[in-house]
C-alpha cells in the first residue's frame, strides 16, 4: 500500500510540475530560512559555554549614579576584586583583565600596533578554559612582562620558530615600554566569546608600573570576574554588599553613590544591560525578532502548501471517490494525503539543507560570524531540522487530507465537488494571513531603513567628513613635539586643519571625578566623561559654542586653569541656562580654574544613547591621535603625502590611520548586520508568499477557464477580464493592509525603543508597505490574469 | 440479494429539500440483470449509490445480502463494500497516475491480498478483457473502449458478488458499448448479480428486468424475454 501511495505521489509531483516546483520551491526556501535563523540563534546563544567551570563564573556590575540617573558599568576599579575574595569564602578566586590596551609589539624587526590586549592575573588560566597549546598555566601570566600569545599570533610573529622563551618589545599599553617574554602560546579564543583578544600580558606588569591605581576605589580601568563555590547563592551575596562596601568603600562625601551586582557569565552577551564592556554584545530582542521572522516564514509556506492543495483538492476528488469505492477507507485516505505532505516536505527539507550549505559562507558574511559544515551535519541540527519539517508536513498536510478524504464518492464520482464556500473562505483567510505577515514586514523593514539612514546622516553637531585620523597611542616621542607637528601637517596643501586629542568621536573615553561651583557657591561632585583635548579641537570638529568661548592661544591661562564643557554637564550641574556656568570654579584631577565655555552637545557616541555630560579637558600631552581635516580632491594622493610626512616625523611609528565616519559608523556595524538580515528574510517571505498567490491565481483562472471565453464571446474586453481575475485577490490584500498596521506599528515602537534618538513612524510607512505588497500582488496575478484574458475563447470552451 | 423497502432520500439545501427518492421498493435477486431507466433527474444514480453503499438512505430498510446496511457508518460500509461490490462508472474513473495493472491491481491492495497472488488475478482479468498487452499503460493512452474495459476488469477482479454499472456505456461509441454489455452479460452468466443504471434501450434488452423510475418512485417494473437478444 505504502508502494501505491509513494508512486501516486510522485507522478502526481511530476504530473503537476508548476505545482510542485512552487509547492516544494517555497517550502525549501522557507526551510532554508528556518535553518539559517536557527543557526544564527544557535550560535548566539552558545556564547561563553565552552567554558568548563561557566556555571560558577560571574562577574561584577558597577553602579554608580544618583538617584535620576544611573551608570552600570563592567569596567571598574581594581581593589573591589581582592576585597570581595578576601571577605567572602564562596569567592573561591577572582581574575581581573585590564582595560583593553594598545600595544606596538615588535620581534626580530617586524612590529604591529597590536589592540587586541589585556593585562590580567595569573589566576585567569585556572577560572576560564582557554588552553594553553605550550606554557603552564598555572605560572605563565606570573611574572612582570610575561605575555601569552594566541596560536594566530604566536605564527604571525614567529611563523614556525617556537616562541617560548623568546622576549617581543612592547611600546604603549598600560606598562609603559618594555620586554615581554613569551610564556606561553594558547589556542584561538572562540568567536562565541563575550570579549575575544590575541595577546594576554601580566597584570604584574602593570602593577609594577603603576601600584597605586591597584589600592584606588575610584580608578577605574579594571573587568572583575570570579569564580565561585557550588554553595554560591547570588541572592544572598547580593544582599551582602551593603555591609561590605561599607566596610571597605573609602568614605567620601558624594551625593552619588556606588553598589556592586553580579552577573552570571552566561548572561555576559546576551543579558547585560550594562556599557563599558570588554567586548561586543549581543541582543536578545533581536533574537526573539529572528525566531518569530523564522516561523513567520515557516507559516507562509505552509499556508502556501494548504493552499495549493486544498484549491487543488477537486483534481484529486475523483481518486477519492474511485478509492472509496472500491474500498480504501477514510483513515487510510488520510494517511495516503499526510504521507503525499511529509513526502513533499521532505524532499523540500533536502533542497533547504542544500541551500543552506551552499549560503553557508555569504551567511557569514552577512552575520560576522563563521558558520561550517559540522553546525548543519550533527545530530542536534539534523534531528531539530527534520523535527520541524515532520510537523511542518503534519500541519501544513493535515488539513488538505482531511478535506480529501472526506469526499463522498457518490458525489464526486458524478462530478458533482465543488470547491466548498467554506474552503474557500479558509483560503481567502490564509491569503489575508500571509499577506498581513508580508506587509508587517515590508513596513517593518522600511523603518529599520530609515533609522538606520537616519543614524548615517544625522547631524551629529561635529564635523565627521574628510577627517582623516592617526592613532599614535600616546607615543611619548610624538606627544612632545605635537605643536610642531601638526604645523608640518598644515604646510601640507592636502591638509585643512589638524588636532591632537586623547579621543575622537566614537572612540573609547573615560569619565573623571569632577567637582564644579553650583549656583548657591558650593562644590557640587559628578564623574562627567573625560575629552581631553589640545586648543585646536573645537574648531577643527566645528563644534558650536552655546555660552562662553572655546580655548584659544591668545589667552595662555587656558593650558592651567580653564574648562570647557557640554551643555548636557552644564544642565548637571544645576545650570540650565549654560551662560550662568560661564565663570564658575572646577577641580578635575588636580586642575583648578574656571568654566569658560560651553559647547553645543554633540552625538560624540552612537544615537542608541543619549548625550551624556561632558567635560572638554585641555590636555594635549594626553593625546593618542591627531585628526587631520583633508581636502576631498585626491584622497589617494593625500593619504600617501601623509604618510610620507608621518614617516618623516615618527620613523618608529606605524602610519595607523583610519577615517573618522568609517570608524564612527563601526558602532553600528550590529545594526547594519540586523538590516542587512531583516532585509533578507523579508525578502523571503514575502517571495514564498507570492508563490503561493502565483500558483492558486493560476489555478483560479484555469478554474474560470469557461467563464473567461464565455464573456470573450459576449464582447469582454481583456482588461476587464484581468480586473475579474484580480479583484478578488486585491480585496484580500487591502484587508491584509489593515490588519497588519496596527501590529507592524507597535512592533515598531518597540524596536525603536532602544534608539535614543530616532525617526517618528509616519502613517505613510504602511500606505507605502501597502503600495509594494500591493504592486507585488497585481503583478504575480495578472501574469495568469492577462494570459487567461488574452486565450482564444474557442480553445477555453472546448476544455468543457 | 438485495432487498428495498419504503426506501427514501432527499438532500437538503439552505432553501428547499428535494426528495430524490420517494419509498422505494426493489427486490433483485442473486444472479439477477436489473437495469434501471428513467429520466434525467429521475433518482437512478442515488438508487445506485444507495445500493452501492456510496450513500445512506434517509428512511427505510436496505438489506444487502441478509444484512440491514441502510444505517451503517462510513466505515462499516466500507468493510462490507469491499470484495463483495464492484463499480462500472460511465467516466470509467480511472486513476490516472495508476497504470492499467495498477489500476485493477488496487481493490487486491486494499483487501489486502498478496503480491504475488495479486499479480496472477490481475493479469488472468486482464486478459479476459483482452487488455492484458496494456498493462503497463496509463488511462490516457487507451481508447474509450479499453478505458471501460479496463474499469470492467477492476471491478470483477475481487470476483464480487454484485456489480453497479452506472451508465457503462454511456461515453463509447457502438462498437465498444455492445463489446462492453457482452462482457458485462458473460460475468452475469456465471453468476455475478448485476444491477445497471443506463439511458439506452438497447442496453437495457440485456437485463433480465427493467425497472423504471420517475420523479424518485419506481413506476413499471418489466421482464425481458429475450435476453441477449443483441448479442
Amino acid at each position: 500500500m505504502l508502494k501505491n501511495y509513494l508512486k501516486i505521489a510522485w507522478r502526481n509531483l511530476i504530473k503537476n510540475k508548476g505545482y510542485s516546483a512552487i509547492n516544494i520551491g517555497g517550502l525549501a526556501i522557507g526551510m532554508a530560512c528556518f535553518l539559517m535563523i536557527a543557526l544564527f540563534i544557535n550560535n548566539e546563544l552558545s556564547y561563553d559555554s565552552y567554558h568548563d567551570k561557566g556555571d560558577n563564573i560571574y562577574r561584577i556590575v558597577h553602579h554608580m549614579g544618583s538617584e535620576d540617573l544611573e551608570d552600570q558599568w563592567i569596567w571598574g576599579n581594581a581593589p573591589v576584586g581582592p576585597a570581595l575574595k578576601a571577605d567572602f569564602s564562596e569567592v573561591v578566586e577572582k581574575v581581573q583583565f585590564s582595560g583593553r590596551s594598545d600595544v606596538l609589539l615588535e620581534y626580530n624587526n617586524n612590529s604591529f600596533q597590536e589592540s587586541n590586549c589585556f593585562y590580567v592575573d595569573a589566576t585567569v588560566f585556572d577560572v576560564f578554559s582557554w588552553p594553553l597549546v605550550s606554557g603552564n598555566p598555572k605560572t605563565a601570566l606570573e611574572a612582570p612582562y610575561s605575555i601569552v600569545l594566541t596560536e594566530s599570533m604566536a605564527k604571525k610573529y614567529f611563523g614556525n620558530e617556537d616562541p617560548m622563551g623568546k622576549t617581543m618589545d612592547g611600546v604603549g599599553g598600560r606598562a609603559n615600554d618594555g620586554t615581554y617574554t613569551v610564556t606561553g602560546v594558547m589556542r584561538d579564543v572562540p568567536a562565541n566569546s563575550h570579549f575575544t583578544f590575541d595577546f594576554l600580558m601580566s597584570m604584574s606588569s602593570f602593577y609594577q608600573t603603576r601600584p597605586s591605581i591597584f589600592e584606588m576605589w575610584g580608578y577605574v580601568d579594571f573587568y572583575t570576574y570570579f569564580l565561585v563555590n557550588e554553595n554560591f547563592d547570588l541572592d544572598a551575596f547580593q544582599s551582602k554588599m551593603p555591609g561590605f562596601l561599607e566596610k571597605r568603600y573609602p568614605d567620601e562625601e558624594s551625593e552619588y553613590y556606588y553598589n556592586l551586582s553580579f552577573e552570571p557569565l552566561k548572561d555576559a552577551y546576551l543579558n547585560s544591560n550594562a556599557s563599558r564592556q570588554p567586548g561586543i554584545t549581543g541582543s536578545l530582542s533581536n533574537i526573539y525578532i529572528f525566531a518569530i521572522i523564522g516561523l513567520f516564514i515557516l507559516i507562509i509556506a505552509s499556508i502556501n502548501f494548504m493552499n495549493l492543495a486544498t484549491a487543488r483538492s477537486m483534481e484529486r476528488a475523483k481518486e477519492v471517490g474511485v478509492r472509496k469505492a472500491i474500498g480504501a477507507d477514510k483513515r487510510g485516505l488520510v494517511h495516503q494525503f499526510l504521507g503525499e505532505s511529509l513526502i513533499m516536505v521532505f524532499v523540500s527539507s533536502v533542497i533547504g539543507l542544500l541551500i543552506v550549505s551552499v549560503c553557508l559562507p555569504w551567511m557569514g558574511n552577512i552575520t560576522g560570524k563563521v558558520f561550517t559544515i559540522k553546525d548543519i551535519f550533527n545530530a542536534n541540527a539534523l534531528l531539530l531540522y527534520f523535527g520541524t519539517a515532520i510537523i511542518t508536513g503534519l500541519l501544513a498536510g493535515s488539513y488538505p487530507a482531511f478535506i480529501l478524504s472526506s469526499f463522498k464518492p457518490a458525489s464526486v464520482l458524478k462530478g458533482l465537488v465543488n470547491s466548498s464556500q467554506q474552503g474557500v473562505n479558509l483560503r481567502k483567510g490564509l491569503v489575508i494571513f500571509q499577506f498581513s505577515l508580508s506587509i508587517a514586514l515590508i513596513a517593518s523593514t522600511v523603518i529599520v531603513y530609515f533609522q538606520l539612514g537616519h543614524m548615517l546622516n544625522k547631524n551629529l553637531g561635529f564635523d565627521r567628513e574628510q577627517q582623516l585620523v592617526i592613532d599614535f597611542n600616546y607615543d611619548g616621542d610624538v606627544r612632545e613635539n605635537l605643536e610642531t607637528i601638526k604645523n608640518e601637517f598644515l604646510n601640507l596643501p592636502e591638509v585643512v586643519s589638524a588636532s591632537a586629542s586623547r579621543t575622537v568621536p566614537g572612540a573609547h573615553f573615560p569619565a573623571a571625578g569632577t567637582n564644579i561651583e553650583s549656583k548657591e557657591g558650593e562644590m557640587v561632585n559628578y564623574d562627567p566623561f573625560l575629552y581631553e583635548v589640545d586648543v585646536d579641537f573645537i574648531p577643527h570638529y566645528k563644534l558650536e559654542m552655546a555660552a562662553g568661548r572655546a580655548y584659544s592661544r591668545e589667552f595662555p591661562a587656558d593650558t592651567i586653569s580653564s574648562m570647557v564643557i557640554n551643555e548636557a554637564a552644564a544642565k548637571e550641574f544645576g545650570y540650565a541656562n549654560p551662560e550662568n556656568i560661564i565663570g564658575k570654579k572646577f577641580e578635575q584631577w588636580g586642575k583648578e580654574g574656571t568654566i569658560i565655555g560651553v559647547v553645543k552637545d554633540f552625538n560624540y557616541v552612537s544615537l542608541h544613547e543619549r548625550i551624556a555630560p561632558l567635560t572638554l579637558r585641555f590636555e594635549p600631552g594626553s593625546s593618542k591621535f591627531l585628526s587631520l581635516r583633508v581636502k576631498s580632491d585626491n584622497l589617494s594622493d593625500a593619504i600617501a603625502n601623509i604618510e610620507a610626512k608621518w614617516a618623516d616625523l615618527a620613523p618608529h611609528r606605524p602610519f595607523l590611520y583610519s577615517f573618522l565616519d568609517d570608524s564612527f559608523n563601526e558602532q553600528y556595524e550590529a545594526d547594519f548586520r540586523f538590516k542587512e538580515l531583516f532585509t533578507l528574510f523579508t525578502f523571503l517571505a514575502i517571495l514564498i508568499a507570492c508563490l503561493g498567490l502565483f500558483g492558486l491565481a493560476t489555478y483560479s483562472a484555469m478554474l474560470r477557464t469557461k467563464e473567461i471565453g464565455i464573456r470573450k464571446v459576449l464582447g469582454a474586453e481583456v482588461s476587464s477580464i484581468v480586473k475579474l481575475l484580480s479583484k478578488d485577490f486585491i480585496k484580500l490584500v487591502l484587508i491584509s493592509i489593515v490588519i497588519a498596521t496596527p501590529f507592524s506599528w507597535l512592533a515598531m515602537k518597540n524596536w525603536l525603543d532602544v534608539y535614543a534618538y530616532k525617526v517618528d513612524i509616519s502613517w505613510w510607512v504602511f500606505a507605502l508597505a501597502g503600495v509594494i505588497a500591493l504592486s507585488i500582488a497585481v503583478i504575480t496575478i495578472s501574469f495568469h490574469a492577462i494570459k487567461s484574458a488574452r486565450a482564444n475563447p474557442v480553445k477555453s470552451l472546448r476544455t468543457e | 440479494m438485495i432487498q428495498i423497502q419504503n426506501l427514501k432520500k432527499s438532500f437538503r439545501t439552505e432553501e428547499v429539500e428535494t426528495l430524490a427518492l420517494n419509498n422505494v421498493n426493489l427486490k433483485v435477486e442473486e444472479g439477477e440483470f436489473a437495469a434501471i431507466m428513467g429520466p434525467s433527474g429521475c433518482g437512478k444514480s442515488t438508487l445506485l449509490n444507495i445500493i452501492g453503499m456510496l450513500d445512506n438512505p434517509t428512511e427505510g430498510s436496505y438489506k444487502f445480502a441478509g444484512h440491514e446496511v441502510g444505517g451503517l457508518k462510513e466505515r462499516q460500509r466500507t468493510e462490507l463494500r469491499k470484495g463483495n461490490l464492484g463499480f462500472v462508472f460511465q467516466s470509467f474513473n480511472l486513476i490516472d497516475e495508476l497504470t492499467v495493472f495498477e489500476n485493477v491491481e488496487l481493490p487486491l491492495i486494499y483487501l489486502k491480498e498478496s503480491k504475488s497472488s495479486r499479480r496472477e488475478k490481475v493479469m488472468k482479468v486482464l486478459e479476459r478483457m483482452k487488455i492484458a498487452h496494456r498493462e503497463k499503460h496509463f488511462p490516457h493512452q487507451l481508447s474509450g473502449g479499453q478505458q471501460q474495459r479496463v474499469a470492467i476488469a477492476r471491478a470483477v477482479v475481487t470476483n464480487p458478488k454484485l456489480i453497479l454499472a452506472d451508465e457503462p456505456t454511456g461515453n463509447l461509441d457502438s462498437k465498444n458499448g455492445i463489446e462492453v454489455m457482452n462482457l458485462l452479460t458473460e460475468l452475469n452468466q456465471e453468476g455475478t448479480t448485476i444491477v445497471m443504471v443506463t439511458h439506452s434501450d438497447r442496453d437495457s434488452h440485456y437485463a433480465h428486468r427493467v425497472i423504471n423510475l420517475f420523479d424518485g418512485q419506481i413506476v413499471t417494473e418489466s421482464q425481458n424475454r429475450a435476453v441477449g437478444a443483441m448479442m
